[in-house]
């Protein structure tokens, strides 16, 4: 799963040069801005099949890949 | 990535635009030299500045930012491009300011004079400079064009400039770095818009749009003027309320994934909501910049990136914070997720009206040196931007809010109000969670108090201490001997006015009438009306008149609800016996009953509070309600209109000629009695077409009019300057104003015209408006200020007073206000309320939607009833009516919005007296005696009909003629259906001593009775008899109700087909049918054969004949299914005759029954319901009535009785079907017709009428409309109309308008006119006996729905009319108007020159 996102969000920004560990700070960094995380949130819905209610869209939950992982995991 | 390849491509330094350069680009070239595209920012700067470090700094920053070298050009063909100097050099001039003594006017003047100044594009489009206040104080000014920055680039740029100048001033050397190529995000737009952007996304955007409501107007303001100009003022948040919203941001359910989008978030709901409260508007769209730097490589680049993009929102006025917030939030949402680039049409940006612009930048340091940023605004802004909230965030929680507003839209006190109104709204919001936004009150107590004045009548009440009766009386005695009313035959002066009133009012006290009863006056307008009118008041009783045109129901449903002690009548609509229980008196001056009754009157005292009168206004429910109109209200109207309107100075001659049942007509019966003047009395008209204001006009006495719009449209074309008319007053409805100017125009600019509105409920009018010829530049006239002592406020839903310009509900009180509804105390309560911050007064709820223009004159803009709420948007009707009748060369209009009917059927209100023809056949007329108009001509050409039929003895003759040349055993083929006529034929045959083949068609549906009688019938006849039939008939069924609403055609096309078939290939050389002769009236024969001159049956034979040929041609389901190849030559026509056995045989019912019990034990059929013998005919007759809204049998029934064959009583019995629909469901599922669902509530329609000298392309209007209508609120339909009729009260019927309009109705999307004279003439007879009102050129006849005998009916007319022999067949072979003119043009020149030679 984490391997997934990692690819996605490399692929969204466009590069496989873009470094991303799982534990890295993907907001406050400004590697993801408001849109990048709407679109990796649509990604996300469509490919593991969970819905994001919109309240749910705060930043320890989109922090980090590994913070992804856990909340998707907890949607399950 | 940029591949290479891309870059060599463009060796040349010139580029295309982005899309959103190019739309600012456009912006800018509309807009000329204003500067609205100005980013200005001072930066202040708290320390010592080395100007040549600065430059050299500066120098760096435009080679880095590629941006900063661009220049703008247009290539030859328009097309705007950018090209990127290699190098470009910017002087920073130095202005010293350090020994002047007043810094901050000097600062302020440079600063605005720069800021104010366009940016030349053909240049890099910057401009900066220093100022230097002191050693250690530097301003520095930098002005960007938006076309190459945003608000990420100018922190870019500062950025970059702080680190630059820091580095330098240290000695430091400047590293090489990658530098900010904006080009490269050229070619990355481009060629993310050669990909198609995902379909969901494409969805968003196209459904924003078509929800989008293009006219949102702020405050009620019209944004069509709006230019450039604008100001920017703060919003003053209270610091708790700031504090309030730094705290929410990080709690739930606010905070998300970071603090700055919960401001923007937040922000944003304050805005939706603010929206919704000062436009009433449901869905409330907001623009908002996207940043669109998704790539990190773009994240440093300076450049125009930011796409405007709006989210849209739909608001409840019961959202409190709590429940709009997460609207907004997933709105939000939407709008980042979607927001790729390119991919929103531009239809979508182009719309935006109001703009969020949250600003999170962070202007650290300088260097080291402390700074202070401020952006300028350049008093300038996007001109389709009405109004943008600024929201800037500098530094962490410190939240400032500002509003630019577009002065050319916004007036001078709204500027003031917005920021105020938006300031009260937050902290409300914020204050209480869960409050309701509509339940706020925005409206600070000054704005109260101004609104409660202007909405104060502009007269002061007047003293009440008379009564109108009292005015009349001091009348009588001013002006004894002079003329009060002018009638047809009658001229009363006062006192004789006066006296015969008070015999009457003698005659009613002696009837125990007075105090306490009502009194129905049911009258022509006439002198009599008159003084029944003040004979009632006077004997202290009150009246209700009721006009002589009210439909009956409707008076007997007053009569129910009033039980009045007398009906006061005369002669000619004296009640019969049809209201039985209530006394009746008949006034007529001819026969003066009253002469022997004193004619003094001993006044008795009124109190103010009794009824005058009771008006009847129409309900909502369909139940008329009565208005109770008091003494009080009556004379105060009375007496504030005379005072208004003629400073209560001078005699009024008003004419009588509006509905007496219509409380316009007040005005009219009162000002002239009190006044001293006279009232011309205009009789109704018992035509139905009151045309009397024609006549109005023109009578010399008159001096004053009061009428509705619609009626005064009657005269505004005609040219009036010499009629004594001075004042207009328009009442009743909308007054738009294109009519008011052409008034002028007739009547001169002298003419005092007035608007006023008033309910019934508030006593005729209680606001008013004065209109100036030259103040004319709104759609709608006003309708101006209270007057008449009344008080007028707007409420919202929440009883909250709305801002100024904001719509919403008319209340009105004072004097006028009416006791209440006569019997009905809920509907008086509910509708005659007290309001909470109103104190005790009493409102009456009128129901009408009104706003306060920037003069603080109402306008009215609709009923709030009639708002038509589609997809959430509430839209006025007058709204759409009005941008329609701005379309060139569209006159009116008028939006119905109604439930369309699926049952169109019905039931006959009479029958023709002769033939039994029911009246829902259409376009049936009849006579006094209750003859149609079928019946009626047939008369004249009775004696040709005659002719055509023949005897038994000459069909003997031809079918033997017919079988002697023929080897085949059978003489000829019968079609017997089983049913009483083709029994009886077939009988007949046999008795004729022919060898007859019996042939049936097995539709699948015939009935078991029937089959029993067509078995008995040939066993006891003895011929030989087949069935025939085909896996097809569903199809055919299916098709033929689709085509003709019935089964039979396809079902008889069907039987000929087969049969012909089958004769064929026995050799049987005739076939003959047994259709009544009802049914060649219906299937062959028409009026038009028989009219001719020269009259020949021989060529009604002919006739027949060429549309036989043309009939068995037709491309339908028949030819689909069944082979029809033996049709294609006309042999066929020649081996096999076909001969109706009742056009040689006459024979009456009774006659028939006898022969066929007798002689063959023939049983009439039970088990269909009357005597056809076909199932599936119930089902062609339930489909008939519900979509032609008639019986099918109804028109060869009548043919039937006019033949003499069937009588009238029982043609009228058999019409009268009792069908079950559930059977019919199930009979049309399985045949495979398409079944609606009768519970699907019909969807309300929108329909526009419009009246223009040629009908416009529906898709042209639709296109024209959308581009200020949301596209769910388009009319369906757009119906080109003569006229709009009117009802007695002179307003819009749309009852009638739909009626009449039908057959006006055109295909608008394929709609040709005529271009020549032959054309007009042939479209005129299609168009009169295909029963339409318009056809175009090059519609085809089958499309129309043509048959052979719609061919025969119009070839016969254009045969006749032109001195024309065209065959049937010529109408499919040139098959549209304009192709048979063609034909018609060239046989005429042929004829013409044979007639030369």
């Amino acid at each position: 799963m984490k391997d997934k996102i990692t690819a996605y969000i490399q692929g969204m920004l466009a590069g496989e040069s873009v470094d991303i560990k799982e534990d890295d700070d993907l907001l406050s960094t400004g590697l993801l801005d408001s849109i990048s995380v709407m679109k990796l949130i649509a990604f996300l819905e469509e490919e593991f099949d969970v819905e994001v209610p919109a309240d749910e869209m705060v930043i320890e939950n989109f922090i980090s890949v590994s913070a992804i992982s856990d909340f998707l995991n907890s949607k399950k | 990535m940029i591949s290479d390849k891309e870059t060599q491509n463009t060796s040349s330094n010139k580029f295309p635009l982005t899309k959103s350069q190019e739309s600012i680009w456009a912006g800018q070239q509309i807009s000329g030299d204003h500067p609205l595209y100005n980013m200005a920012h001072t930066f202040a700067l708290y320390g010592p500045i080395i100007p040549a470090t600065f430059q050299k700094a500066f120098d760096k920053l435009i080679q880095h930012f590629d941006v900063l070298r661009y220049v703008f050009g247009t290539h030859p063909n328009g097309e705007p491009y950018q090209e990127i100097l290699d190098e470009y050099h910017y002087e920073i001039s130095v202005v010293d300011f350090s020994e002047k003594e007043n810094k901050d006017s000097l600062i302020k003047e440079l600063i605005d004079e720069k800021t104010g100044r366009n940016l030349d594009l053909s240049k890099p489009p910057f401009e900066s400079f220093l100022i230097k206040m002191n050693e250690v104080e530097f301003i520095w000014f930098l002005n960007i064009h938006h076309i190459i920055t945003d608000v990420t680039s100018i922190q870019l740029i500062y950025d970059k400039m702080s680190e630059y100048y820091h580095q330098l001033n240290q000695g430091d050397e400047i590293e090489e770095e990658t530098k900010s190529s904006f080009a490269s995000y050229i070619y990355f737009e481009q060629s993310s818009l050669k990909k198609d952007p995902p379909e969901k996304s494409v969805q968003h955007w196209n459904k924003l749009v078509r929800n989008q409501h293009t006219k949102t107007k702020l405050y009620g303001q019209d944004i069509k003027k709006s230019g450039s100009e604008s100001v920017r003022v703060k919003v003053d948040l209270d610091v708790e309320v700031l504090k309030e919203l730094n705290r929410l941001v990080n709690q739930p359910p606010f905070r998300s994934l970071n603090p700055d989008l919960s401001y923007y978030m937040l922000c944003s709901t304050f805005l939706v909501a603010y929206i919704h409260k000062i436009t009433n508007d449901k869905i409330i769209t907001i623009g908002s910049p996207s940043l669109n730097r998704q790539l990190p490589e773009f994240r440093n680049v300076a450049g125009l990136f930011i796409e405007l993009l709006p989210f849209q929102v739909e608001v409840d006025p019961y959202d409190s914070l709590l429940t709009l917030y997460p609207k907004v939030r997933a709105a939000i949402f939407d709008f980042l997720k979607y927001s790729n680039p390119g991919s929103p049409n531009s239809e979508v940006s182009r719309k935006i009206g109001v703009v969020i612009n949250y600003i999170p930048n962070k202007f650290s340091s300088f260097g080291s040196i402390p700074v202070n940023m401020n952006w300028i605004h350049p008093n300038h802004i996007d001109p389709s931007h009405v109004l943008r909230l600024q929201v800037n965030n500098f530094n962490d929680e410190d939240i400032s809010i500002f509003m630019d507003i577009n002065t050319s839209v916004f007036a001078d006190h709204q500027v003031k109000q917005a920021p105020v109104h938006f300031q009260s709204l937050v902290s409300n919001l914020l204050t209480d969670q869960n409050k309701e936004t509509g339940a706020i009150d925005i409206l600070t107590s000054n704005e109260k108090d101004t609104l409660l004045k202007k909405c104060s009548s502009i007269q002061s009440e007047l003293p009440r201490q008379k009564n109108i009766l009292d005015l009349f009386r001091q009348a009588v005695i001013e002006y004894p001997s002079e003329y009060a009313i002018y009638g047809d035959e009658w001229q009363i002066n006062y006192k004789t006015l006066d006296e015969k009133s008070n015999q009457l009012a003698n005659h009613l006290t002696s009837q125990k009438i007075g105090k306490g009863d009502q009194v129905l006056i049911r009258m022509k307008r006439s002198p009599e009306f008159i003084i029944g009118v003040l004979a009632t008041l006077k004997s202290g009783a009150c009246y209700i008149p009721v006009p002589i045109d009210y439909p009956i129901k409707r008076l007997e449903m007053i009569l129910l609800d009033v039980s009045p002690k007398l009906i006061l009548s005369d002669k000619k609509h004296l009640f019969a016996n049809s209201v039985p229980g209530y006394s009746q008196i008949q006034i007529n001056l001819n026969e003066w009953e009253f002469d022997a009754i004193p004619n003094e009157f001993n006044s008795i005292g009124i109190p103010n509070n009794d009824p005058a009168y009771i008006m009847y206004t129409s309900g909502s429910t369909g139940k008329p309600k009565g208005v109770v109109i008091s003494h009080g209200s009556l004379y105060n109207y009375v007496h504030s209109a005379y005072d208004y309107y003629f400073h209560s100075n001078g005699k009024i001659h008003a004419p009588l000629f509006t509905s007496i049942g219509f409380d316009l007509t007040i005005t009219s019966l009162y000002l002239p009695l009190v006044s001293g003047g006279s009232i011309q009395v205009f009789e109704d008209d018992d035509s139905g077409h009151d045309l009397s204001i024609l006549k109005v006009v023109e009578n010399k006495k008159v001096n004053f009019i009061k009428l509705t719009p619609s009626h005064a449209k009657l005269i505004s074309d005609i040219h009036l300057s010499h009629s004594n008319i001075s004042t207009i007053i328009l009442g009743g409805e909308n007054l738009d104003s294109k009519l008011t100017q052409k008034l002028f125009q007739s009547f001169g600019k002298n003419i005092k015209i007035y608007n006023e509105y008033g309910p019934t409920e508030a006593t005729v009018g209680c606001i008013v408006k004065d209109i100036k010829p030259d103040g004319l530049n709104k759609q709608s006239v006003p309708i101006g200020k209270p007057f008449a002592g009344a008080k007028a406020i707007i409420l919202d839903d929440f009883n909250n007073l709305t801002p100024i310009g904001v719509p919403g509900e008319l209340y009105v009180s004072g004097p006028g206000l009416a006791n209440g509804y006569w019997n009905n105390e809920e509907l008086s309560q509910k509708s005659f309320t007290k309001i909470d911050s109103q104190k005790d007064e009493t409102y009456y709820k009128t129901g009408d939607l009104v706003r306060i223009n920037d003069d603080f004159d109402f306008e009215y803009l609709g009923r709030i009833d009639q708002q038509l709420k589609i997809g959430g948007i509430r839209m006025e009707k007058e709204e759409l009516e009005s941008v329609l009748k701005q379309y060139n060369g569209i006159k009116d209009a008028v939006i119905h919005h109604f439930t369309p009917k699926k049952d169109h059927y019905q039931a006959p209100e009479q029958y023709c007296t002769k033939c039994g023809m029911p009246s829902n056949y259409p376009n049936i007329e009849y006579d006094e005696d209750g003859v149609c108009n079928y019946c009626q001509s047939f008369e004249t050409y009775q004696k040709n009909v005659s002719q055509y039929f023949k005897s038994l003895e000459e069909l003997q003759q031809l079918l033997k003629s017919a079988s002697a040349t023929s080897p085949c055993k059978y003489d000829c083929m019968m079609l017997l259906s089983g049913g009483k006529d083709s029994s009886y034929a077939l009988a007949k045959l046999v008795d004729m001593g022919l060898n007859v083949l019996a042939y049936t068609l097995d539709n699948g549906y015939i009935s078991d009775d029937a089959k029993r009688n067509i078995k008995t019938v040939v066993v006891n006849l003895g011929v030989d008899h087949m069935y025939d039939t085909t896996p097809h008939m569903n199809e055919i069924f299916v098709d033929s109700l689709k085509r003709f609403s019935n089964v039979c055609n396809g079902c008889f096309k069907t039987l000929y087909t087969l049969s012909t078939k089958k004769a064929l290939e026995l050799g049987v050389p005739v076939i003959v049918t047994g259709l009544s002769r009802g049914q060649f009236f219906e299937t062959r024969l028409t009026e038009e054969l028989f009219r001719k001159r020269q009259f020949e049956v021989a060529d009604i034979d002919q006739t027949i004949l060429d549309a036989r040929k043309a009939y068995h041609r037709i491309p339908d389901a028949v030819s689909k299914y069944l082979d029809v190849s033996m049709f294609e030559s006309d042999d066929i026509f020649k081996k096999i005759q076909f001969v109706d056995f009742y056009r040689f045989c006459d024979v009456n019912l009774g006659e028939m029954f006898s022969y066929l019990d007798k002689r063959l034990n023939w049983v009439r059929p039970k088990d269909t319901g009357r005597s056809t013998n076909c199932l599936i005919n119930d089902l062609g007759i339930y489909i008939h009535r519900r979509e032609r809204g008639y019986h099918n049998y109804a028109f060869p029934y009548s043919w039937d009785v006019r033949m003499g064959h069937k009588d009238k009583k029982e043609a009228i019995e058999e019409l009268d079907d009792s069908i079950n629909p559930e059977e019919m469901k199930s009979l049309l599922a399985e045949i495979g017709y398409p079944v609606e669902n009768e519970e699907d509530q019909p969807q309300k329609q929108l329909v526009a009428y419009y009246i223009s000298d040629k009908p416009v392309k529906s898709e042209k209007l639709k296109n024209y409309i959308a581009q200020f209508i949301p596209q769910s609120a388009l009319p369906a339909k757009f119906i080109h109309t003569a006229e709009f009729p009117l009802n007695s009260n002179g307003k819009i019927d749309f009852r009638m308008l739909s009626h009449e309009s039908k057959a006006f109705q055109i295909e608008n999307e394929k709609y040709i006119a005529p271009e020549n004279e032959i054309e007009e003439a042939i479209a005129e007879i299609w168009q009169e006996v295909m029963q339409k009102d318009s056809i175009s050129m090059v519609t085809p006849f089958l499309e129309l729905g043509g048959n052979s005998l719609l061919a025969i009916r119009i070839i016969s007319r254009i045969n006749e009319n032109l001195y024309l022999s065209l065959k049937v067949t010529s109408i499919f072979e040139n098959d549209t108007i304009r192709k048979l003119s063609k034909v018609i043009e060239v046989k005429i020149e042929e004829l013409m020159r044979a007639n030369d030679q």
